[in-house]
């Protein structure tokens, strides 16, 4: 009996061909996540003890014995990171109860996070936390003002969602709208590229589809005539990958403006086809922090010219606090930066502030 | 490090591409599983160091990464290869592939724990570490298993002796 059993899976497995392998790909991701841990483990030494005890520990899970803050000021924008399981929220602290935090991201509402390689999704308000939704691995979280989405990947494509989380409704998802897409192709793209308090964006192969997360009215904004690859948009910019400048590779293209946009200004030229990053738009759109390859951040403003960093040089970029300071970790270090006359000036917050051997997670907003 | 990994990659990506296939029942998500379990074998290769090691630790990430994945889907939504109408068991080929859809009915454990034993050829000791349980856990889950697709396709199609897993 074992024999008709051991045939059919033979067979089965004989039949299924394998798809190319992109090890150059699957290599930068790998050392991307490699340096995420290293700053993690690298940052810092006993400082946290002493700054937990002065803050009040909030404790999430069930066993803690911590008293718990309410009403946090969530709209605020504080220096916001997570250590391991807790969650700091300027001098307030939150224990999660988990062990690693691998994404955070701040909401009217509380914070959401995902635990390291985790697939559940929860937000907290420092007196509880619930289950937002189950995810699949890779997942990357978008989150501002009342809304949180992720773009994750599913059997043969990616999906996205957009909830309001305070009333608990889906307002987008990919791909149950279809009328509001082009055709689904292997090289479409739906994935979440942005969002703000007013829109969700998307990238696809036109330009970025547009979302108002009040009405779902959308808006193609043509980035250019061209296929494209959108990577960031928020407060009236858009960041994407286009097939040069002037250059014989690629270039990472910034352009501002409203439903037609403006100049286009490029940022970063690159030719290997993995290539990625992570872009950050202030909360104006002034600047943008632009990540290659999980290196450390250049900064740019709204015309594409590159600041000169005075002080502490920020290794990691955290989230903008206003729309032109940011937080960033450098070295082992939390950093505070400021931009004024094209020029960033960044100094220290707290020295050493990550315990040997603990994961630091940023908010990424 | 990079061209050992690279080596390993390239010369074990089909072997565990058609591992992830047998689990999931889904090309697409077979790649997905291995390109993440890839992907969490690189960030641990200095600590896996062993090629034996690095295979092993391979397949538990797909393992889990697999029965995670079901385990948040309702039946309905598992994908899998159509089973075409009318087709009954009434012969080797009808046979198998009717084999092939019971097999993607059962529950992620059981699955695992036959195409591990019976196409991986696994011993139990060795199953038992892939999906992190004991070894009595994989006999239960094989004979279980096993009960369940008799039960489904007939004693003549399928004979089996329940106690016929490899000690």
């Amino acid at each position: 009996m074992t024999d008709l059993l051991k045939d059919t899976l033979t067979a089965r497995a004989a039949g299924s061909e394998p798809p190319p392998l992109d090890l150059d790909a699957l290599m930068a991701t790998g050392d991307r996540r490699i340096r995420r841990r290293r700053i993690g483990a690298a940052l810092g030494t006993a400082f946290v003890a002493a700054a937990v005890v002065a803050a009040g520990l909030v404790a999430v899970r069930a066993t803690g014995d911590q008293a718990p803050v309410a009403g946090l000021p969530f709209e605020e924008r504080r220096p916001t990171y997570a250590v391991g399981g807790v969650i700091h929220f300027g001098d307030t602290t939150i224990d999660t109860g988990i062990k690693e935090l691998g994404q955070l991201a701040r909401t009217n509402l509380g914070f959401l996070y995902l635990e390291l390689n985790g697939t559940t999704l929860y937000l907290t308000d420092g007196r509880s936390s619930h289950t937002v939704a189950e995810v699949h691995s890779g997942t990357e979280l978008f989150a501002a003002g009342d809304f949180a989405g992720w773009t994750e990947p599913i059997q043969g494509g990616t999906r996205t969602v957009v909830v309001n989380l305070r009333t608990n409704q889906i307002v987008h998802s990919t791909p149950t709208r279809t009328d509001d897409f082009e055709p689904l192709t292997p090289s479409s793209r739906r994935t979440l590229v942005g969002l703000d308090d007013r829109y969700a964006y998307f990238d696809s192969a036109k330009g970025v589809l547009r979302v108002d997360l009040h009405s779902t009215k959308s808006t193609l904004i043509p980035l250019s005539g061209v296929p494209v690859q959108s990577v960031a948009a928020s407060a009236g910019r858009y960041v994407f990958v286009s097939p040069g400048l002037g250059t014989t590779g690629r270039s990472l293209v910034l352009r501002g403006g409203g439903a037609s946009p403006g100049t286009p200004y490029a940022l970063e030229a690159f030719k290997d086809s993995a290539w990625q990053a992570a872009v950050r738009i202030s909360t104006n759109g002034s600047y943008l922090s632009v990540a290659p390859n999980g290196d450390a951040p250049n900064l740019y403003d709204a015309t594409g010219i590159r600041l000169a960093v005075s002080g502490p040089e920020p290794r990691v970029f955290g989230h903008w606090l206003s729309d032109s300071t940011f937080v960033a970790a450098g070295g082992s270090d939390l950093l505070t930066c400021a931009v004024a006359t094209q020029v960033v000036t960044c100094q220290v917050t707290a020295h050493d502030f990550v315990p040997r051997d603990q994961m630091l997670a940023l908010s990424t907003n | 490090m990079g061209e050992e990994f690279a080596e390993f990659a390239r010369g074990r990506h089909g072997a565990l591409y058609r591992y992830a296939y047998l689990l999931a029942g889904d090309r697409g998500l077979a790649d997905d599983l291995v390109q993440e379990a890839l992907l969490k074998t690189y960030v641990a290769w200095r600590r896996l160091r062993d090629p034996r090691a690095a295979e092993a630790y391979t397949r538990k990430v797909i393992t889990s990464t697999a029965i995670d994945w079901w385990r948040r889907k309702s039946y309905h939504e598992r994908p899998h290869d159509a089973v075409p109408d009318g087709i009954t068991p009434s012969d080797d080929a009808g046979t198998r592939l009717w084999l092939w859809h019971e097999l993607l009915q059962l529950p992620p454990r059981q699955r695992a724990a036959l195409v591990l034993r019976y196409y991986e050829d696994l011993t139990e000791a060795q199953t038992a570490e892939v999906l992190g349980c004991s070894i009595g856990t994989v006999k239960s889950q094989v004979s279980v298993a096993l009960r369940k697709l008799r039960d489904r396709l007939g004693d003549d199609v399928f004979p089996v002796d329940l106690t016929g897993a490899r000690p």
